[in-house]
């Protein structure tokens, strides 16, 4: 699995219905992310949820059409009672569900068994949360650029 | 004598001389050899019975010995297995100590990132969140590092053991409890405690503290916000078991464990450190005691403590 900032994944932006959902259990993680989301221009909407549950919980309204589905998913792994790897795992074995991109949000680089366990669960890169925040601009021109 | 008559003889002529070759058995030799035969036989068979006897004795012992190094083995195994299991339980520390600790600095970091970068555009509201969150996560910071000291702390050095009026101490943090505003609808119980018991005053009014606090917390989901304190023993002169009763929405057991060890937080919203738990049990654990909880999901909370090697004298209430 590789960092998305230096080997970007295929993402469809499409007509820019299709979230960008962040699923992290800390308010401020998603502030950040929101800031360089709104710098970035893209029309497609970011959705923030507090735990895994809520965010499978939404994933199900996307079956009756009510919601669309995410285009691309920011997924923090260290949140109470379900962390990413498990909710991600959940996602995957849903048939319906197994391109949605993934992109695992790790706290710090060096940690190879968080790094493994995205992998095998069927993340399809990671991204280091950023003490310089500019780097989530980098990020969401990346995703203009595949898109 | 006949027993002397030749057995036999032989005549050989050799060189012109006729020889007489006479063999005669000598009886009284012969005898003489017998009568030593038993003896000899005994001999041979206590020498050969010691011989038997020093190789079973010393296959007893090398199976005593053998018996012995499996018995040291299988301490040994423990040890390593514990000390392994200890190991383990320290990389999960270091992880989750760095992990907490980092998202502090990050967001801090980040947010002055952001100043920099933006003082120009920024309006006043949006500088003054900016401030705030850092001036939140640095205190975030510090409290998160004054939990990991005392967790350290807790599980190590000397305790001032005296007889403590356990009835005393739990008033005291209820009376506490009671002067904030928001717990006004909160009813306390306070049931049957030791009146003295051998343990370290502070520590014990940490835990109660701690656990009396979280109770409060819970149940105040409730209608009734009710939290109850009390002890009770089997025996006349056993330990004592206290509890302290909750009718918040009560714990799954799927986290029982869990919420024990440092840095648990079965919701992201609390906003402890994650290490209340952790320190009463250390200490506890330090007393000698232990720590449990008898809940389901949806219904009341009950956690248990034990203080042994304390010594009691009447119980009131």
């Amino acid at each position: 699995m590789k960092n998305v900032l230096e080997n970007p994944i295929p993402v469809d932006l499409g007509d820019g219905t299709n979230p960008i959902v962040m699923v992290d259990d800390e308010e401020l993680d998603f502030l950040i992310v929101k800031r360089y989301h709104k710098l970035s221009n893209i029309s497609n909407p970011l959705l923030h949820f507090l735990s895994g549950e809520a965010f499978l919980a939404f994933l199900e309204t996307t079956k009756t059409g009510e919601a669309a589905i995410p285009a691309v998913v920011l997924m923090d792994i260290n949140m109470p009672r379900m962390n990413g790897h498990e909710t991600v795992r959940t996602l995957r074995a849903d048939e319906q569900f197994r391109k949605v991109p993934v992109v695992m949000m790790l706290t710090s680089s060096d940690d190879p068994v968080d790094r493994n366990k995205a992998d095998q669960v069927g993340a399809n890169g990671y991204i280091v949360k950023p003490f310089k925040p500019q780097l989530y601009q980098q990020f969401f021109e990346s995703l203009k650029a595949a898109s | 004598m006949a027993n002397n008559a030749a057995w036999v003889s032989n005549d050989v002529q050799t060189l012109n001389i006729n020889w007489r070759i006479q063999i005669t058995p000598n009886f009284e030799v012969l005898e003489s050899r017998i009568t030593w035969l038993p003896f000899a036989m005994f001999g041979i068979a206590i020498a050969v019975g010691t011989l038997a006897c020093l190789f079973a004795y010393r296959a007893t012992d090398k199976n005593i010995q053998l018996e012995a190094h499996s018995d040291e083995l299988t301490t040994r195994l423990a040890e390593v297995e514990s000390l392994q299991q200890e190991n383990s339980m320290l990389d999960q520390f270091a992880a989750m100590a760095a992990h907490d600790l980092q998202a502090p600095i990050r967001y801090i970091v980040s947010n002055a990132y952001i100043l920099i970068d933006e003082l120009k555009e920024l309006d006043q509201q949006e500088l003054c969140n900016l401030a705030q969150t850092q001036v939140e996560q640095g205190e975030r910071m510090r409290t998160l590092i004054r939990d990991l000291l005392e967790f350290c702390r807790a599980g190590q050095g000397e305790l001032a053991i005296s007889p403590v009026n356990t009835r005393t101490v739990v008033e005291e943090e209820v009376r506490l409890l009671k002067a904030h505003s928001e717990y006004a609808d909160t009813e306390f119980v306070v049931g049957t405690l030791p009146a003295s018991l051998n343990c370290d005053r502070e520590k014990l009014a940490h835990i109660i503290r701690n656990l009396v606090g979280n109770a409060v917390k819970f149940s105040q989901v409730s209608n009734k916000p009710k939290v109850s304190i009390g002890a009770s023993r089997d025996e006349l002169h056993g330990p004592w078991t206290f509890r302290i009763n909750d009718n918040g929405h009560g714990i799954a057991p799927e986290h029982h464990e869990q919420i024990f060890k440092p840095f648990a937080r079965l919701d992201s919203a609390a906003k402890g450190t994650g290490m209340g738990l952790a320190i009463v049990k250390a200490m506890l654990e330090h007393h000698g005691g232990s720590i449990w909880l008898d809940s389901s999901e949806k219904q009341s909370s009950t956690f248990y403590f034990t203080l042994p090697g304390a010594m009691i004298e009447k119980a009131t209430g």
